[in-house]
């Protein structure tokens, strides 16, 4: 079970109602296809990811960074409940989609950069803290049905 | 993942920028590390604040960037401009080198929060690409 601080716990809830989930999914995302190129293997079907323009400027990528985020905010909500949260979207990961879980780290450390710099002077080590360990939940619960 | 040509000259254009700010980016970083990361605090039992305010950890910041300042003006030849410190981070101070992939993670944050505007992901993926050839440099002398 997570122990989780009244400040990690207020920190967590207080990130994601500040960052505009469309904006930080699509950067979030964009990046880690873009620094972890490998990470393309699962997105063939998003049409043109040739370069960085390409993926920066692709719709799909966009909408699909939206869908993570409000992913997260399952986690967010119920933060407590974390790994049962996510069982269904472990086992989607790892039976349907297939994706290598050493990935979702490289996702998260996208999306710490993209929320540091949005937050900028507000993202104190501290905060960055309690984002890590939330993320390091996420990943751990996203890594629970796999075999 | 080695370095092509436009790697190279991506990442002394930024270092470039980067250098007057460099020793604030170091002491962050590594500030950062020991808060978000505690267990690389075990390689700094000998400091008496580990907080990223010390005093302690922005000079060992600003040692640290110093010398990866000094790695981008070797870069052509990473391993052999590295030698000695491989051989430090190997026999004496025995550092895991899965360690360097976090500060590496810590010290690109700072500046995705230093420099929003430059650090776009064409030049992040340039100074990741950088920063794990400098890892593999230092880890050489390990076995």
């Amino acid at each position: 079970m997570v122990v989780w601080t009244d400040f990690e716990r207020t920190t967590i809830q207080d990130i994601f109602s500040k960052i505009d989930y469309a904006v930080v999914g699509q950067a979030a995302f964009s990046r880690c296809l873009i620094v972890y190129p490998w990470t393309q293997r699962y997105f063939g079907g998003f049409g043109n990811l040739y370069n960085a323009a390409a993926i920066t400027s692709n719709p799909r990528v966009a909408s699909h960074g939206k869908v993570i985020m409000e992913a997260l905010e399952k986690a967010v909500k119920d933060m407590d409940n974390i790994k049962a949260t996510y069982a269904e979207l472990s086992a989607l990961h790892s039976e349907k989609l297939q994706v290598d879980p050493d990935n979702f780290m490289l996702l998260g450390h996208c999306l710490t950069i993209v929320v540091a710099s949005q937050l900028s002077k507000a993202f104190t080590p501290e905060v960055h803290a309690a984002f890590q360990k939330f993320l390091a939940v996420v990943v751990s619960s996203l890594r629970k049905q796999y075999y | 993942m080695s370095l092509s040509a436009k790697d190279k000259a991506v990442v002394k254009n930024f270092w470039a920028k980067v250098s007057p700010k460099s020793a604030e980016i170091g002491g962050e970083a590594l500030g950062r590390m020991l808060t978000a990361y505690p267990q690389t605090k075990i390689y700094f039992s000998h400091w008496s604040d580990l907080s990223p305010s010390s005093a302690q950890v922005k000079k060992h910041g600003a040692t640290i960037m110093a010398a990866i300042e000094d790695a981008v003006s070797k870069i052509d030849d990473l391993t052999g401009g590295l030698s000695a410190l491989s051989e430090l981070h190997a026999f004496k101070l025995r550092v895991d080198p899965a360690n360097f992939r976090i500060l590496s993670h810590n010290i690109i944050l700072c500046m995705g929060m230093f420099f929003p505007a430059d650090f776009t992901p064409e030049v992040h993926v340039s100074v990741d690409k950088f920063l794990q050839n400098l890892a593999l440099a230092l880890s050489e002398k390990y076995r």
